[in-house]
């Protein structure tokens, strides 16, 4: 009996475990940035150094290179700066019940792909006067909860943000040049106000007299396998490159839960090898008890295979209910679960999966072979006499 | 069906001084259609003899061989054949289960073979006295008793060699005499001999080879 609680926590914590870090890996890497690519901006660290003897170093071809070369980068851009003096104004027209707003500004530009924002908003040729604009999701935030409060301005949705128009003021010597600029997507992704690069390739030349690729960029944006950044993480600390510590969070969390879903994994199979050693203990102990009458069988012409037979069919029961058992309680624990998570704002799948279900099938019949082996030898060693 | 002993000595003898007259270490034959009595002072090796024959026990020096075959290289699977279709014994210490009863005790090889019908049981237990017991748990019989049980027990599958180690030895003389028509009656059935093993000289069979241990 003992036995068959243990093995019955063993099993379902090691089930359990798999089938959690299952659903819980899937939760993390399926709907934000693990698995599906992720994206990392990288500088070089600013020192005293190149603040006082001028510019910062950009990346240079090779640097870029080198960083396409690393395991598990998918793709490597420069963000292009905008190199002319740029403004924005929001007129009374703009919006409703927003007062007239002016600031200087500045653009930075990735190529198409590296937005999520679709290609058709996205676009921008020289006769476009709209410029589309992406910002960071945080700048809703801050003037949402930061600036808007002190002004005794309204709030603002993503959507009535994308409704507004405002001018967008580029100034070239005495010339103002007023294109219109409208915020077509947020982004998670890349910390900085993103203008199509094919504008900026058109403005920083035709406003700054700036080729494209003149300037080395400051910054790049790395396309990864979310798997591969802690490796990534590594080789920027060797080049004292920089990027936010919060991208990497996920990858962080993940090892953590890694981290978890070993011990758990550990302690499951420590717990079933104790289970097994006492079933075995149980199963010889039963043999020896009734040593005499099995010895005796076996004299009398009773054939060994028949009687070790026997008692696998004894164990074949007492491990089938096990096992089943233990699903169940996988299956039960996890709407438990799953009700916890879903509460946390967590969905989980529902359902105890295929995987699980064919390492409870490779438990049973290690449990199996691992059990007859050893009554075998019980029996046979009784059938041998001396 | 023949055996034949090269040299054998158990393990346990080897040191032991052995007796001129002694089938240890020689050259031997038992033919399994004689009525073979060996005969000797306990500790010599009787029980050894028919352990050894009958596969449970195996620490021993020499070769035994079964028809030509070495014993040695016999699985446990030939062993459980053999003794159902060949050779049968009766144990020394009678291998009975305590907790069943003697109908059940005989049963439980008779059913392997299915040699015998109850009331063919029932018969040879009146014709040795223990038809009123056959009911009752074999631990509650007597020795005598439990004897005759296991001596019908291991007349009941077909045999070519009966094994019998000291078979009457909680027995009175009257009953063994029973004991043993009822013996040879089956043998002379399945055409097949015997191996008694005695302390001392007996003429309860009609022997035809005497061997010393």
């Amino acid at each position: 009996m003992g036995a068959i609680i243990g093995s019955l926590t063993g099993i379902v914590l090691l089930l359990g475990s798999i089938q959690l870090y299952i659903d819980f890996d899937r939760l993390i890497n399926g709907s934000s940035d693990i698995n599906q690519p992720q994206y990392l901006v990288i500088n070089k660290q600013v020192s005293v150094v190149n603040t006082l003897f001028g510019g910062q170093k950009g990346f240079s071809e090779n640097e870029i290179t080198s960083l396409k070369e690393i395991d598990g980068v998918m793709d490597v851009a420069p963000l292009t700066a905008s190199r002319f003096k740029v403004a924005m104004s929001m007129g009374m027209e703009g919006m409703p019940g927003l007062p007239g707003m002016y600031t200087d500004l500045f653009f930075e530009a990735v190529p198409d792909e590296f937005t999520d924002v679709s290609r058709e908003k996205w676009n921008w040729s020289e006769t476009d006067s709209l410029i589309p604009i992406i910002v960071p999701r945080d700048y809703i935030k801050l003037y949402n909860f930061g600036f808007a409060p002190t002004q005794k301005l309204p709030q603002l949705t993503e959507d009535m943000i994308g409704m507004a128009t405002f001018n967008i003021v580029i100034t070239k010597g005495r010339d103002r040049i007023t294109y219109k600029g409208r915020i077509v997507g947020f982004t998670e992704r890349i910390n900085t106000i993103l203008a199509p690069k094919s504008f900026i390739d058109f403005a920083n030349q035709e406003f700054a007299g700036v080729q494209r690729g003149q300037y080395a960029p400051n910054r790049v944006i790395i396309r990864c396998k979310g798997a591969a950044t802690s490796q990534l993480v590594e080789y920027f600390g060797e080049n004292g490159y920089e990027t936010s510590e919060e991208s990497l969070r996920n990858s962080k969390m993940s090892s953590v839960l890694n981290l978890i879903m070993t011990v758990c994994v550990a302690l499951g199979s420590v717990i079933i090898f104790l289970s097994l050693i006492i079933f075995l203990l149980y199963s010889q102990l039963i043999i020896a008890r009734s040593s005499y009458e099995i010895q005796t069988l076996i004299f009398i012409g009773r054939s060994p295979r028949k009687l070790i037979m026997n008692y696998m069919k004894f164990y074949t029961m007492v491990f089938s209910l096990l096992i089943v058992t233990a699903l169940l309680c996988v299956y039960f624990i996890k709407i438990w679960v799953g009700a916890v998570a879903s509460a946390q704002g967590f969905p989980l799948r529902s359902g105890v999966d295929l995987s699980i279900c064919l390492i409870a099938l490779g438990l049973f019949i290690f449990f199996l072979i691992f059990n007859y082996l050893s009554v075998r030898r019980n029996i046979v060693s009784l059938a041998k006499g001396r | 069906m023949k055996f034949r002993l090269e040299q054998v000595i158990p393990v346990p003898l080897a040191d032991t001084p052995l007796s001129e007259k002694s089938l240890w270490k020689k050259d031997i034959e038992l033919d399994g259609h004689a009525v073979i009595l060996a005969e000797a002072p306990s500790g010599t090796g009787k029980t050894t003899l028919l352990s050894l024959l009958y596969g449970v026990r195996h620490d021993y020096h020499g070769k035994i061989f079964l028809d030509g075959d070495d014993i040695a290289s016999f699985s446990i699977e030939k062993w459980s054949e053999l003794r159902t279709h060949r050779i049968s014994a009766v144990f020394q210490d009678l291998r009975l289960f305590p907790a069943l009863t003697a109908l059940q005790n005989i049963q439980i090889k008779n059913q392997m073979k299915d040699v015998f019908s109850e009331s063919e049981i029932r018969t040879m237990a009146e014709q040795l006295g223990i038809a009123h017991r056959l009911d009752a748990p074999c631990g509650k019989l007597s020795l005598g008793q439990q004897q005759r049980v296991a001596i019908i027990r291991s007349l009941a599958q077909p045999f070519e060699f009966l094994l019998l180690d000291e078979p009457f030895s909680h027995l009175d003389d009257g009953n063994s005499r029973k004991a043993v028509e009822l013996i040879l009656a089956q043998c002379k059935k399945n055409n097949a001999g015997l191996l008694m093993t005695s302390l001392g000289p007996s003429d309860m069979f009609p022997f035809n080879q005497h061997i010393a241990i």
